[in-house]
């Protein structure tokens, strides 16, 4: 009896160190300006809601969206929406004059170029994507 | 000039949506529309001020806007807007909403212009048909005939962020009335009520007392009176407005979305207008020797306080949403001066609730249904009241709706809509010459639209 406990404590401890955590298939970026080094999962939603309009020092956040694959898993995993209710989501925004429908880029490449000349830009990319000339940030 | 702009429209979707995005990335400039086109028919009699019976295609709205962010933190822009509903908007161009906003921080940000009016969760996007399950959206809450008084507001704002979840919206200006407005036309019909009470007792009175003095026995005095009562009570007629001017408008809206629910939202709203309309008021003509005939004069009515509130929760779980909502709106006349003489009429509570469930089965199908319940006047919900005025009856004190609504999302921009309604009342119901008209009664809508 005790080594099947030990056995199956053993295989608990080996599925949290193995599974790969949801968030690592996404990258969130930022452009250098970023103070952030880290973001927590509720900042991020109200950040690509519209509802976290600035940065810590007041700057202004300008957040991108992608077009890939990444997209569906980035909503699942921080927004807690589908892609059809993050779109209807904007839908409203737009035509009650909220908010302007976030830019959306079809490639990483061109995402990351965007963040990296935009200040106070963010956005998300697929963690395989090739980083260059912006921070990464790290959710808690 | 409206035959451009539909035109303009027509021509605006057979555009590539990416032509219009592109315009979006490089020029900072937003442009986005809607336009929709429905179809409307019941089983008998007409809705809502809609040739229903007969089917109708007077059932569309259209929206372009445009939106820039001109400094940081600084957004402007305008939506042009109009709607055929039946006798209501014609496919007349308005500007829905037109304002400078401008964020200072996530907690407070200020916006000066015509800002949409938050009421319960979806008025402010009541008009958008690309956003929800149903074509119609519970007449309960959203009475389609009171859209003028819950639209916009011309003036100033303030909304934020707050912590714990919290978000706020605060609205002070002027508002929006017509004349049709359902709110205005039922205010009408409660103030015959009233004064043909007040008028039949004032006159009856007078009318024995006199008899009396003459010399007349009691019970004869009694009878003379009673009679002149009635003939008094039977000039007394107000008409539906002729003009309506709105005036202080106030809105606040606070939203709380918990942390530790997700998917879970909670909304109260509030909305306070003041309103100035003029009625033909007729009243009895009152001589020595009866009741001779009646005046009719054109008579300012102000309406001190028409207030709304609604309380309502969504949840939001997968592809699942659910939500509650309660409506009440209270309309204070105050005194109406008839005559000379001030009148005083008894405020009426409108009462309204609807429970709503939509899901998503797949990319391009969504099923919906919801349940609505609305009362004209809280305190005569059986309709008994009504129903003691000639001509009237009970059912038309209140409208319950069931209805089962199917979307079709045909691509991102295109979406079709079908859905079906069974209603039990008669308010807002024209049954024509039917001398027994029947409550129970069948509304079947169609609607396709585009947005990009």
């Amino acid at each position: 009896m005790k080594k099947i406990l030990i056995f199956m404590l053993l295989l608990c401890v080996l599925g949290f160190v193995f599974v790969v955590p949801a968030f690592a298939k996404v990258l969130i970026i930022a452009n250098n300006s970023v103070s952030q080094e880290s973001l927590n999962k509720e900042d991020i939603e109200n950040i690509f809601l519209g509802k976290m309009a600035k940065w810590p020092d007041n700057s202004s956040i300008n957040f991108v969206t992608s077009e890939t694959d990444v997209h569906e898993e980035f909503l699942k995993t921080y927004i807690n929406r589908s892609s059809d209710q993050f779109r209807n989501y904007w839908r409203k925004m737009v035509f009650t004059g909220k908010g302007q429908k976030p830019k959306a880029f079809k490639t990483d490449e061109e995402l990351i170029q965007f963040v990296s000349e935009t200040s106070g830009a963010i956005g998300y990319v697929s963690a395989d994507a090739t980083i260059k000339n912006v921070k990464t940030i790290t959710v808690n | 000039m409206k035959k451009i702009i539909i035109l303009f429209f027509i021509c605006l979707s057979l555009v590539p949506v990416g032509a219009v995005s592109a315009l979006d990335e490089f020029s900072n400039v937003g442009i986005h529309g809607f336009i929709s086109q429905g179809y409307i028919q019941s089983n008998e009699y007409d809705y809502s001020g809609i040739k229903t019976e007969d089917g109708s295609f007077e059932f569309n709205e259209m929206g372009i806007n445009f939106s820039t962010t001109p400094a940081d933190g600084l957004r402007v822009g305008a939506q042009i807007f109009a709607r055929d509903f039946g006798e209501l908007g014609n496919d007349e161009f308005e500007i829905d909403w037109a304002y400078g906003d401008y964020r200072v921080n996530n907690y407070f940000g200020v916006r000066a212009g015509k800002v949409k009016i938050a009421l319960g969760l979806y008025n402010e996007t009541r008009d958008v048909d690309a956003v929800r399950t149903s074509i119609m959206l519970p007449n309960a809450i959203y009475v389609e005939q009171n859209r003028d008084v819950y639209a916009g507001i011309k003036g100033v704002g303030a909304y934020g962020e707050l912590p714990a979840g919290f978000s706020y919206q605060l609205a002070y200006g002027v508002g929006g009335v017509s004349a049709e407005s359902n709110l205005l036309i039922d205010m009408s019909t409660i103030l015959e009520d009233r004064l043909r009470t007040a008028i039949q007792a004032g006159a009856a009175a007078a009318y024995e007392a006199g008899a009396l003095q003459l010399g007349y026995p009691a019970a004869l005095a009694a009878a003379y009176g009673q009679q002149q009562g009635a003939l008094a009570a039977a000039e007394v007629q107000v008409d539906e407005p002729s003009s309506a001017t709105p005036l202080n408008t106030q809105n606040a809206s606070l939203q709380w979305a918990p942390n530790f629910a997700e998917g879970l939202r909670f909304s109260g709203t509030w909305l306070f207008t003041e309103i100035e309309t003029i009625m033909d008021i007729r009243t009895p003509n009152l001589t020595l020797t009866g009741v001779n005939g009646g005046t009719t004069v054109s008579t300012d009515v102000k309406v001190d306080n028409v207030s709304s509130i609604v309380g309502s929760v969504e949840y939001t779980r997968g592809d699942t949403i659910l939500s509650a909502e309660y409506n009440m709106i209270r309309v204070d006349v105050g005194n109406v001066l008839i005559n000379g003489n001030p009148t005083d009429i008894p405020t009426t509570e409108v009462l309204g609730w609807a429970v709503s469930a939509s899901h998503r089965f797949t990319y391009w199908f969504e099923l919906g249904a919801y349940y609505g319940d609305w009362v004209t006047n809280d305190r005569d919900r059986d309709g008994s009241e009504l129903e003691s005025i000639p001509g009237r009856y009970k059912e038309e004190r209140w409208l319950r709706d069931a209805c089962l609504t199917t979307r079709f999302d045909l691509n991102e921009n295109w979406i079709f809509k079908l859905e079906g309604h069974y209603m039990n009342g008669l308010d807002d119901v024209d049954w024509g010459n039917d001398p027994d008209p029947d409550p129970d009664w069948f509304l079947f809508a169609s609607k396709v639209s585009y947005n990009f």
